[in-house]
């Protein structure tokens, strides 16, 4: 079938409500961030680098770099861990097999602020459940607080940001092992190969792409959630628990720094790009 | 032989339901102490140490909930913005898919390509000038800003999953009407649609959920009590001085119920949309 030219025009027609919004919403934004971080705006020109210069001076910035740094790696590594781990027990030959699924899944369904609430509704140092259990089992001798005291408080909410987030990679790798040919496992077992082994060289191969692809998604989203931070602790106390989400809200919509915001934010974004480039090019490639 | 091998797996089954028992008190705990702690009374919630079960079940909380924050509107907020967006997005989203799926022109691969990059950028990056934009318009602290940002977020998830669908449904059928004399439009109508239902409606509720659970937007483009949503209301309840927590869980539980019905009908629709799309968080 050959397309005539008013088709051309038609197809560029339906796509125009799509770009209109991305371009309005994230396109246009986008653009004037990073103007602004080197101090470029409609009616003022002079270019600047000292938002960047700023920045690198700042240990509050640092701070919730460092912050970061903590953070998401470990939220990363600890929802692939147990993701992995639920999703190997759950594809066992056990009864009632898709209502545990579902029951798993509850954590990843629940709005994150009802999570970062009840999290630290059982954190409170003095009527919270966690330190209630703790206390009568003996393994501590005094109430913990748990989202103010230095060494724990960001540990705490990556506590809670696990069971939140490792729900969605234990359903994509379960995907990944159903669609594993039951076949070579029995080829495996004909070989004498005990189960450890097969899982690490046959089931592992097997689910490299869904591991890349898990890995990308969940750093890009835990890079850029603020609500567990922002509902257990806003970041404090003082800014113990500031990651650069919370930070550059902070910059932005209580400081009114926008350039200097619009700074981190850039860096932010250049940092997430890095990081989902081999998601985006195997996506494309398919 | 045979039976030692029998034996051997037996008791693998066992660890299997141990460790699974132990995952499931895990998952469901902080669930049911939300669901604990809206039956108490707000005395008995603040017992140390906290009991079990609620000596006297009340549904203190449930009522409470209401005069301690203007709660109904705040959950007709979150509905007046989820739902439309939900529609947006999907038509929106729908309209650009098929464009792609069934149209070959020269900007394709970068559209596709674009809308997926921009899933990348964090959030943070966009609420800043957006609401700049918005108070140019006078737009700010309305629905319509909200509606109009979560389409955004959504829309390359819609595009992505709603092509994907287009894709799977093979083009003779639709050359097939267009043979009859029927124009593109019929054929959208009468072929795709239908073909397609569930996987459009799998799209409109992600978007819905999408907005009913965000934070960051409401937080940074609302002011007025009037403006709030569920969300913004309880991430602004937990910090107050006071806490009345039975209230709070009562209302958290209730924010949850779209969420959890929802996903738990479509979570196999959802899953292979949302490795593509890459949204939600």
């Amino acid at each position: 079938m050959r397309f005539s030219l008013s088709d051309k025009l038609l197809a560029y027609l339906l796509l125009l409500p799509a770009a209109l919004v991305l371009f309005f919403v994230l396109l246009f934004p986008m653009v004037s961030t990073l103007l602004t971080s080197f101090g470029i705006e409609l009616n003022n020109f002079n270019f600047t680098f000292d938002n960047y210069v700023r920045l690198f001076k700042d240990p509050e910035f640092w701070n919730s770099f460092k912050n970061t740094l903590i953070f998401v790696p470990i939220s990363v590594i600890g929802d692939l861990v147990l993701g992995l781990s639920v999703a190997l027990l759950l594809n066992q030959k056990i009864k009632g097999r898709k209502f545990f699924r579902v029951l798993v899944l509850l954590p990843w369904m629940i709005p994150s602020v009802v999570t970062g609430a009840t999290w630290r509704w059982m954190y409170n140092p003095i009527s919270g459940i966690i330190n209630s259990i703790l206390l009568r089992v003996g393994l501590i001798e005094e109430p913990v607080l748990w989202l103010s005291s230095k060494s724990i408080a960001l540990f705490s909410i990556i506590m809670a940001n696990i069971w939140r987030g490792f729900p969605y990679v234990m359903l994509i790798m379960l995907t990944g092992l159903q669609s594993i040919d039951s076949d070579i496992y029995e080829a495996g077992t004909i070989d004498g190969v005990n189960s450890w082994q097969k899982f690490i060289y046959l089931t592992l191969p097997n689910l490299k792409k869904n591991i890349i692809v898990v890995l990308a998604l969940t750093t890009v989203w835990e890079f850029r959630q603020i609500d567990l931070v922002k509902t257990m602790t806003g970041g404090g106390p003082g800014s113990l628990t500031e990651v650069l989400v919370s930070f550059v809200f902070k910059q932005y919509f209580e400081f009114f720094q926008f350039d200097y915001a619009s700074a981190i934010a850039v860096i932010m974004s250049v940092l997430m790009l890095i990081i989902s480039i081999p998601y985006i090019k195997g996506i494309l490639a398919d | 032989m045979k039976q030692i091998s029998k034996k051997v797996r037996f008791n693998w089954k066992i660890v299997i339901y141990l460790l699974l028992a132990v995952v499931l008190i895990y998952v469901l705990f902080p669930i049911l102490w939300m669901i604990i702690t809206s039956l108490k009374s707000e005395q008995e919630a603040l017992l140390i140490p906290p009991t079990w079960f609620p000596k006297k079940i009340t549904t203190f909380g449930f009522r409470y909930m209401w005069q301690m924050k203007p709660f109904l509107i705040y959950f007709k907020n979150s509905l007046l913005t989820a739902g439309p967006t939900a529609i947006f997005s999907t038509l929106f989203g729908g309209l650009a898919a098929y464009s792609v799926s069934r149209f070959r022109f020269p900007l394709r691969k970068f559209f596709m390509g674009f809308v997926l990059c921009t899933q990348m950028i964090p959030g943070v990056l966009l609420v800043g000038p957006y609401f700049k934009v918005l108070n140019k318009f006078q737009l700010y602290d309305t629905h319509l800003a909200l509606i109009l940002g979560y389409t955004a977020v959504a829309l390359p998830f819609c595009t992505w999953m709603l092509k994907g669908y287009f894709d799977s449904i093979p083009r003779e059928l639709d050359e097939a009407t267009l043979v009859d004399g029927c124009t593109k439009f019929t054929a959208f109508f009468k072929v795709i649609l239908p073909l397609s239902f569930p996987g459009i409606v799998a799209t409109g509720v992600f978007s819905f959920l999408l907005a009913w659970g965000d934070l960051l937007w409401a937080l940074c483009l609302t002011s007025s009590e009037s403006m709030s949503t569920v969300t913004l209301g309880i991430a602004n309840s937990v910090g107050e001085y006071r806490v009345v927590w039975p209230a709070l869980m009562a209302a958290a539980l209730i924010a949850c119920v779209p969420s959890i019905v929802f996903y738990s009908f479509l979570q196999k629709y959802i899953v292979s949309g949302m490795t593509k799309g890459g949204v939600k968080g």
